[in-house]
């Protein structure tokens, strides 16, 4: 089959592989008909992620077609039709149960490393690098699934992949950083970074009850789509003083809560670059905290600071004071994707929210190449690419 | 006599990793952040007492704790029944019972020998207690015990497991230093973490055998072709 491969630093391949197996027995195979390039990938295609391989496969937002079961799945048949979340949790852990998924104990094959960074690891991912479990991901046309039974959620007739896709891990992450500011009728909220991620958290706190949603970014495209899909109050960084359109927009006050969909810029924070700068100074000089920084100084006193991530190391220059002293609520974390798939696809169904709005590309897997170039490239015109396999 | 004690001493990675990751995991920030992990944990917790400077007489003392959601009923009768160890210790081959307390374990080393040794289970209590020890005039000598204690409401069950043991001398011991290395705290307690997810979820969580872009050319099998075979197999 042929399966996206990682290759080194800017570098990525369609190769031929062979098909996966059956390995443990509550394993699926999926036949791929829709995946999609996350703006995460990009870090991988950076070459900023550690414990990467030359020849991982790639991709973690995919959906497809059941064509095996192992013996422990009773709970789908082949034919079913399925998105996948992106984080394997097992269901039985703690932290499963307890509507955690992303923090799942069972499913790491390998948590050495996740443990010695962060004091314990969380659960595997699929094509996110060995450190994250080394699951072979779903940029392919057949993919190994590890706990079909818990994971992978049934779609039926009437919906396209493109409206259901992002279930795997954009829309979920978005609304969770929304609902995650534990919006209240009247409040203001203020995304920064307008990528997939930010597009659907605006729109989540719109369905979550936001009375109004401002979008920060400085990419034209990307606020055209905030105003013009998310209906957002938008600013361009570039031609704006954030702070002061902000308290012009609040009457003085700030944002009831502020959401950081920008995340790790993979500019000098690379994990060895990281440890390497800690060892000489113990603070990093980087000029990008930039979007979570001004978060914190501009959110309302008492407010939230939301942080769908993705964050690695460690931050420097992090004022930790105004957030004390204002006293903020700082929410985090990877995405409990599992948590939310059964609730956003009835918003779906219900025609609440169409998911496809956030494409802009449509390729072959075999273009996956051009693909990561454009998307890294080309931020205006690219926001989400989908790619199916034939 | 000098007792060094170790907290969460850093250790190489067992699986193939780049250089900066192993880099990473040396820098001492890493370790002041395990020190502050590892402090007073349930979750799991490591201690290594070395004792003298000469290797040979070196005794290994391994101390680890871990949560399983299971009572401590069913766990005791899981780790009593000895044959179960090597499902999720792997370095045993396996582990036979020759009568009531006494067991033949055969653990594996790196060039495809085996070491045999005989042990007995000398103190247990019902659902609370599991302790053995190489009987008298092993190879190896060891020793080990497990504890299983009610946890907090909703956390399951703490284990808690000692192992001690003291490197053979001679080519033995060479090759079992090989295979554990430096690291049997590691080493077990990647153990414990199989025994939980094997005893939690039913399986043992792996990509050993997934495919990549390593793989060797298409196995000439295809997807549907296996579905026949499962299918006439029943």
């Amino acid at each position: 089959m042929k399966a996206v491969c990682w290759n080194g630093k800017h570098s990525v391949e369609v190769v031929n592989v062979p098909e996966p197996g059956i390995i443990n027995p509550h394993d699926a195979i999926l036949r791929v008909t829709t995946t999609a390039i996350c703006g995460s990938d990009l870090h991988l295609y950076d070459g900023y992620i550690p414990t990467m391989q030359k020849g991982d496969i790639l991709g973690h937002e995919f959906m497809g077609e059941v064509v095996e079961v192992g013996a422990a799945v009773d709970n789908l048949k082949v034919g079913d039709r399925v998105v996948v979340p992106f984080t394997i949790a097992c269901g039985k852990c703690f932290f499963c149960k307890r509507d955690l998924w992303s923090a799942c104990d069972n499913t790491n094959p390998d948590s050495q490393l996740s443990e010695s960074l962060y004091g314990f690891s969380g659960s595997g991912l699929f094509g996110y690098s060995h450190m994250m479990g080394g699951y072979a991901g779903g940029q392919a046309e057949y993919v190994r699934v590890p706990f079909a039974n818990v994971g992978p959620l049934k779609i039926e007739n009437g919906l396209t992949d493109e409206q259901v896709l992002f279930l795997s891990d954009i829309f979920p992450t978005g609304y969770m950083a929304a609902e995650n500011c534990n919006i209240q009728p009247g409040d203001t909220i203020a995304v920064w970074g307008c990528g997939p991620v930010g597009q659907f958290a605006i729109k989540s706190a719109y369905l979550l009850g936001a009375e109004r949603v401002i979008a920060i970014d400085q990419v034209p495209g990307r606020l055209r789509m905030a105003a013009e899909e998310g209906k957002a109050i938008t600013i361009n960084f570039n031609d704006t003083d954030i702070f002061e359109r902000l308290k012009d927009l609040t009457g003085g006050m700030g944002p009831d809560a502020c959401i950081d969909a920008v995340g790790l810029e993979a500019h000098g924070t690379t994990i060895d670059a990281l440890y390497d700068r800690a060892k000489t100074a113990l603070y990093l000089a980087t000029d990008r905290l930039h979007a979570l920084r001004q978060a914190i100084y501009a959110c309302r006193k008492g407010g939230t600071v939301s942080v769908p991530g993705v964050y690695g190391g460690f931050l420097d220059k992090f004022p930790f004071g105004a957030a004390f002293s204002k006293g903020l609520t700082l929410k985090m974390g990877q995405t409990n994707v599992h948590k939310y798939l059964r609730p956003l696809l009835n918003l779906i169904k219900d025609g609440r929210i169409d998911p496809s709005f956030v494409i802009t590309h449509r390729l072959r897997l075999a273009e996956a190449p051009m693909g990561y170039q454009t998307f890294k490239d080309e931020k205006n015109e690219c926001i989400k690419i989908v790619m199916r396999p034939t | 006599m000098n007792e060094q004690q170790i907290v969460s001493r850093r250790d190489r990675p067992s699986s193939s990793e780049d250089g900066l990751s192993a880099k990473a995991l040396r820098h001492p920030l890493v370790t002041g952040g395990l020190v502050l992990a590892g402090a007073g944990l349930a979750y799991v917790a490591v201690k290594t007492i070395r004792r003298g400077e000469n290797p040979k007489a070196r005794e290994v003392h391994v101390e680890l704790s871990i949560a399983i959601d299971r009572s401590p009923e069913e766990l005791y009768y899981f780790w009593r029944d000895f044959k179960n160890l090597p499902r999720f210790m792997n370095n045993l081959e396996s582990v036979q019972q020759l009568d009531a307390n006494r067991w033949q374990w055969i653990a594996k080393t790196i060039n495809g020998s085996r070491i045999e040794w005989e042990a007995e289970i000398f103190n247990e209590k019902e659902n609370e207690l599991i302790a053995w020890h190489s009987i008298e005039g092993a190879e190896f000598v060891n020793a080990g015990s497990v504890r299983f204690q009610p946890g907090p409401a909703g956390h399951g069950t703490y284990l808690k497991v000692k192992m001690n043991y003291n490197p053979p001398a001679g080519k033995l011991g060479l090759a079992l230093a090989q295979l554990w290395g430096e690291t049997p705290e590691q080493l077990i307690k990647q153990d414990l973490r199989r025994l939980k997810q094997l005893i939690e979820t039913g399986e043992i969580a792996t990509i050993d055998g997934q495919v990549s872009g390593r793989s060797p050319s298409p196995a000439k099998k295809t997807l549907a072709a296996r579905a026949l075979t499962a299918l006439s197999a029943g």
